[in-house]
């Protein structure tokens, strides 16, 4: 089975290495971006099964990039989609959440958590990306 | 030392070994002269936004690190800026004497592992 590929955007480069050193560990193709706009661009050339975002970036914030990166793929494929976990420093009660069909925002990772339950976390999101895959191989076979 | 939780670093080699740790090192140390030096320029010109939003991802690195006294420094000046409360230059004063300090600890453990 292919690599899940994931797409990793922090303006923080400490927060982006941390993360590199994680999905390597869990067999992922990764690209890591600076910010929302670069996280679109990337998006309208790859289908990335995950994408992990910082929910405050300078310029365009997770939030607004989300948003975009939805519209983004409604017009590329409608059929694909991608998981979202967020990255914040601030509590998931602080964060509006958008609504999206197509970036389905399904777990939140804190800044503060420590870096055995970062890696779980990561592992968590990984290991969800694999099943939908294996149900998706095993329903195009049958 | 109560700001040094090294259980964090501990766990940070168990993942990436000394790579990841003296790269994650590295790096705080390479940043935190320049981020000193923008909260000290902010506070002179009450550039309120510009502190809050240094604090608030300084807040994290230094958690990541296990700083916890200069991540609980910034988490007090990011809690004052979203409030909408003034930070004042004694608060941005400790919280660079705070970001000294984590440097130093910082390159005395790298030495220490070195």
């Amino acid at each position: 089975m292919k690599k899940p590929k994931v797409l990793v955007a922090d303006d923080s480069e400490s927060s982006r290495l941390m993360a590199q050193y994680c999905l390597t560990q869990l067999g992922c193709e990764s690209d890591f971006v600076n910010d929302g706009q670069e996280t679109l661009d990337k998006l309208k050339k790859n289908h990335y099964d995950l994408i992990i975002i910082d929910w405050n970036m300078p310029h365009m914030s997770g939030r607004e990039t989300l948003i975009k990166a939805e519209e983004i793929l409604k017009d590329l494929n409608p059929d694909l989609t991608s998981y979202v976990l967020i990255y914040s420093g601030l509590p998931m009660s602080h964060l509006n959440i958008p609504i999206s069909k197509r970036v389905h925002v399904s777990g939140y990772l804190s800044k503060e958590f420590s870096p055995h339950k970062q890696m779980m976390v990561f592992k968590k999101y990984i290991d969800l990306v694999n099943r939908e895959r294996q149900k998706k191989n095993g329903e195009s076979a049958a | 030392m109560s700001q040094w939780n090294t259980k964090i670093l501990d766990e940070l080699f168990d993942i990436g070994g000394q790579g990841l740790v003296f790269e994650l090192i590295h790096l705080f140390t390479d940043e935190s002269t320049s981020i000193a030096e923008k909260l000290n320029d902010a506070v002179k010109e009450n550039k309120q936004e510009v502190i809050g939003r240094i604090a608030h991802k300084l807040k994290s690195s230094a958690a990541s690190l296990g700083l916890k006294e200069l991540s609980e420094q910034c988490f007090k000046l990011d809690t004052k800026h979203r409030d909408g409360v003034q930070i004042i230059f004694s608060d941005v004063e400790l919280t660079i004497q705070k970001i000294h300090l984590s440097k130093k600890l910082l390159q005395d453990y790298k030495k220490q592992k070195s």
